[in-house]
């Protein structure tokens, strides 16, 4: 009710916006694919807000996962249903390592990187408001100053989900 | 590896031919091989080069050490460019079928053509295994368009 009163709000102004949700894989670099939830919002101006959510539990450690870019995307040249996007985007690594402190508890770190986001979509309209977006998102992140040399860490996601336009 | 780089360079030319091609060209830079991340630059190594030629449909042929691609180039009016495209692919983990993306943005054109790209690559190996490579490069394009 509330979506549609502010669909209804938005809509004199030209200003339609998307949001949807996923699922897929995401690797970081070191050839591992884990499972992930892919959720954005893009704009009808083409500004787009993707997160990519992911982690893993062991006996050894815990890790939770979001790589998330805000980027400029558009319709490639002569096609309705693909897009590629620009923009930057940041990593962030929460890492629980289960040992026993002297102190006691487990040692937490939180880790950080940002860079260049590049990414390629492909989004066939399923219905009046609704459509399917498989999403190949890829970030490049310089390691300090060495980007001079062209060196890049790298990680990617693949992912296939449903968005409803407002 | 040298015969590798002899065989990029002539299907490049034989493909450079103005009646069939409309671009081509050799970029090098960084590369990926899925081991962790990037090496630098290393324009002495022949692995690090991707040479490719684009015909007036659009079809882009791509030739390198990490993989044979064939896709279609969007050209946009800011002289960026993407290039999606499928293939055979090749990293550190072996290597199988998959798809790449090309991110690309040309600086000036001037007889030549210079660019700098960011590719990434997906794919898999028989055994299941992540074939994930990517690279970082710059190159020089010699097109016969008006």
């Amino acid at each position: 009710m509330s979506l549609s009163v502010l669909s209804c709000a938005l809509s004199p102004v030209g200003f339609a916006f998307e949001i949807g949700t996923g699922g897929g894989m995401v690797t970081y670099g070191d050839d591992r694919a884990l499972p992930c939830l892919h959720s954005w919002m893009q704009t009808s101006f083409g500004v787009l807000l993707a997160i990519t959510n992911s982690g893993e539990k062991n006996s050894a450690f815990a890790q939770q996962t979001a790589l998330a870019h805000l980027s400029y995307s558009q319709n490639l040249p002569r096609s309705r249903v693909l897009e590629a996007n620009i923009g930057v985007g940041a990593i962030l690594f929460r890492t629980t390592v289960n040992q026993t402190l002297p102190e006691g508890g487990a040692s937490t770190a939180l880790s950080r990187a940002a860079g260049l986001a590049l990414g390629l979509r492909w989004k066939p309209e399923l219905g009046r408001n609704l459509r399917a977006r498989v999403s190949w998102d890829a970030l490049y992140v310089p390691p300090g100053y060495s980007a001079v040399y062209l060196a890049f860490g790298h990680a990617q996601s693949l992912s296939a989900g449903l968005g409803w336009d407002f | 590896m040298r015969n590798i780089l002899r065989l990029v360079f002539a299907c490049i030319a034989f493909v450079s031919l103005p009646a069939a091609a409309y671009r081509t060209g050799i970029a090098g830079g960084s590369l990926g091989l899925g081991n962790g991340h990037s090496n630098a630059a290393d324009f002495a190594s022949p692995i690090s080069y991707r040479g490719h030629f684009t015909f007036k449909n659009k079809l882009d042929v791509s030739l390198a050490a990490t993989h044979v691609l064939v896709g279609r180039v969007y050209d946009f009016k800011s002289a960026a460019f993407v290039v999606p495209a499928a293939g055979y692919l090749a990293d550190g983990n072996g290597s199988g079928p998959g798809v790449s993306a090309t991110f690309g943005f040309t600086f000036f054109c001037w007889a030549l053509c210079l660019y700098s790209e960011f590719q990434q690559q997906l794919g898999a190996t028989p055994s299941r295994a992540l074939v994930s490579g990517y690279a970082v490069r710059v190159g020089i394009d010699y097109t016969n368009e008006k």
